[in-house]
């Protein structure tokens, strides 16, 4: 037994109405391929993570009466103090009238 | 999924001790001398948790939820799947599993200098166990306590996953008239459920198409 | 902050901070606040249903829409050095990175591979 094929177009039709379905039988670009992606811009935006996160200097500012303290800052500054006791902190700049040009020396 | 149990995972020493203590005493003939040394007698549900976890059997083979774990370290979900299947048990529940679902691998390869030598390489590996654990024949309040109890005790390291599902009849009394009430009630779960993302997209075009720039061209 | 460099003001993201990631992350924010627009004229320029001149008008303003709405723009960058090279996507981070920090056991489950 054969079927037509305008009547399987129907099934077709009737099938794709009663479960809200796209009926494209000749094919016509509609767009819905763009419609039916995702939208990804929740987690392309969210990529590098929270902005609203608190960091350690805003607690210092929103609690100005709390003593923090910072360990690996304060580790570092004793750092280089001891650096500086030994004579290897930053070098003085170099402060003269004549030494104006030095960069431009032939 | 990642971030829960990304946030969760420690080291697997913390509870190697308490799972070593249960694998040695599952077998009886090592715990039951102890036992007697001591001339107590413990409770049946003391003494059941020396043994395999206790099931109640399954009567209609109606499935209710399907509750997945995962997990980087197997030892710490056989521990918590044992756990919940007691739960279970003590509630009435009918379960089925462990089931041991396959392991996820997932490896990737680097270049171990950070500049050049591209020909010395090293490997790593994630692997993911899971296992599954199915409730038949329960009651959904029974389910949500168990599930409510689980979380509460939840280990660390041990994601969970739960699927529940709800039966309701077929409507075939088309002509009646209250499928279209029906349809409208399941229509709102499913927009209140998710955000569709057709329909804002949809509203931004039904929005262009209206404006001046569009209106003229139509 | 004084005046802002991109056009829009955009708060910085937490961690590892250069101008490339601030720049890449402002376009991040841009492409996610515009993307549903961008979808809409989309659809109507690719409808061929819809007059051939409403399309022609949609792929205008597709057009006209500045570069840092566009998704092809953004890049996927270390998060921890600010690398786009051998980003590795699970973790958002480079290959250097992703090294150290496995090899410190930072990285939940992550162990050296054996197979």
């Amino acid at each position: 037994m054969t079927v037509s094929k305008q009547r399987l177009l129907k099934i077709a039709e009737l099938s794709a109405k009663i479960f809200d379905q796209n009926f494209n039988p000749s094919g016509a670009r509609t767009g819905s391929k763009i419609l039916s992606t995702r939208l990804k811009g929740a987690s392309i935006a969210s990529y590098y993570g929270n902005p609203d996160v608190l960091k350690f200097k805003h607690m210092k500012t929103l609690y100005p009466d709390m003593k923090f303290t910072d360990a690996e800052e304060e580790y570092r500054l004793s750092m280089v103090e001891a650096r500086k006791r030994r004579g290897k902190g930053t070098p003085t700049k170099k402060k003269s009238a004549d030494g104006k040009k030095k960069g431009k020396k032939k | 999924m990642f971030k829960r149990f990304a946030a969760g995972i420690q080291p697997i020493v913390r509870y190697q001790s308490t799972v070593r203590l249960e694998n040695d005493t599952v077998v009886s003939a090592v715990s039951k001398p102890i036992l007697k040394a001591s001339n107590k007698i413990l409770p049946v549900n003391v003494e059941a948790v020396y043994h395999a976890p206790l099931r109640n059997p399954i009567k209609y083979g109606n499935l209710v939820a399907d509750l997945q774990l995962r997990s980087y370290d197997n030892e710490n979900l056989d521990f918590f799947a044992n756990f919940i299947l007691r739960a279970g048990y003590y509630l009435g529940m009918r379960l089925t599993g462990p089931k041991p679902l396959p392991t996820r691998r997932e490896r990737w390869t680097v270049i171990k200098s950070p500049f050049a030598q591209a020909k010395s390489k090293e490997n790593f590996e994630r692997h993911t166990h899971k296992r599954l654990v199915r409730v038949w024949d329960t009651n959904p309040e029974v389910l949500d306590l168990w599930l409510a109890y689980i979380n509460k005790h939840s280990i660390v390291g041990v994601g969970m996953k739960c699927n529940v599902f709800h039966r309701a009849p077929i409507c075939r009394d088309f002509e009646k008239g209250d499928t279209s009430k029906k349809l409208n009630e399941l229509e709102k779960m499913r927009k209140t459920e998710f955000d569709n993302v057709d329909e804002l997209v949809g509203d931004k075009v039904v929005e262009l198409l209206n404006s001046s720039d569009f209106k003229r061209h139509l | 902050m004084g005046n802002f460099r991109f056009p829009i003001k955009t708060k910085l993201p937490p961690g590892f901070l250069n101008a490339r990631i601030i720049r890449d992350n402002f376009k991040r924010q841009q492409v996610a606040e515009n993307e549903i627009t961008v979808k809409a004229l989309k659809y109507i320029s690719r409808n061929t249903a819809l007059p051939p001149k409403a399309r022609l008008e949609a792929q205008l303003q597709l057009s006209v829409m500045p570069n840092y709405t566009r998704m092809t723009q953004v890049k996927n960058r270390c998060i921890a050095s600010g690398s786009a090279r051998s980003v590795i996507t699970d973790f958002r981070l480079c290959r250097t990175q992703f090294r150290e920090k496995s090899l410190a056991g930072e990285l939940p489950g992550v162990k050296k591979g054996i197979w």
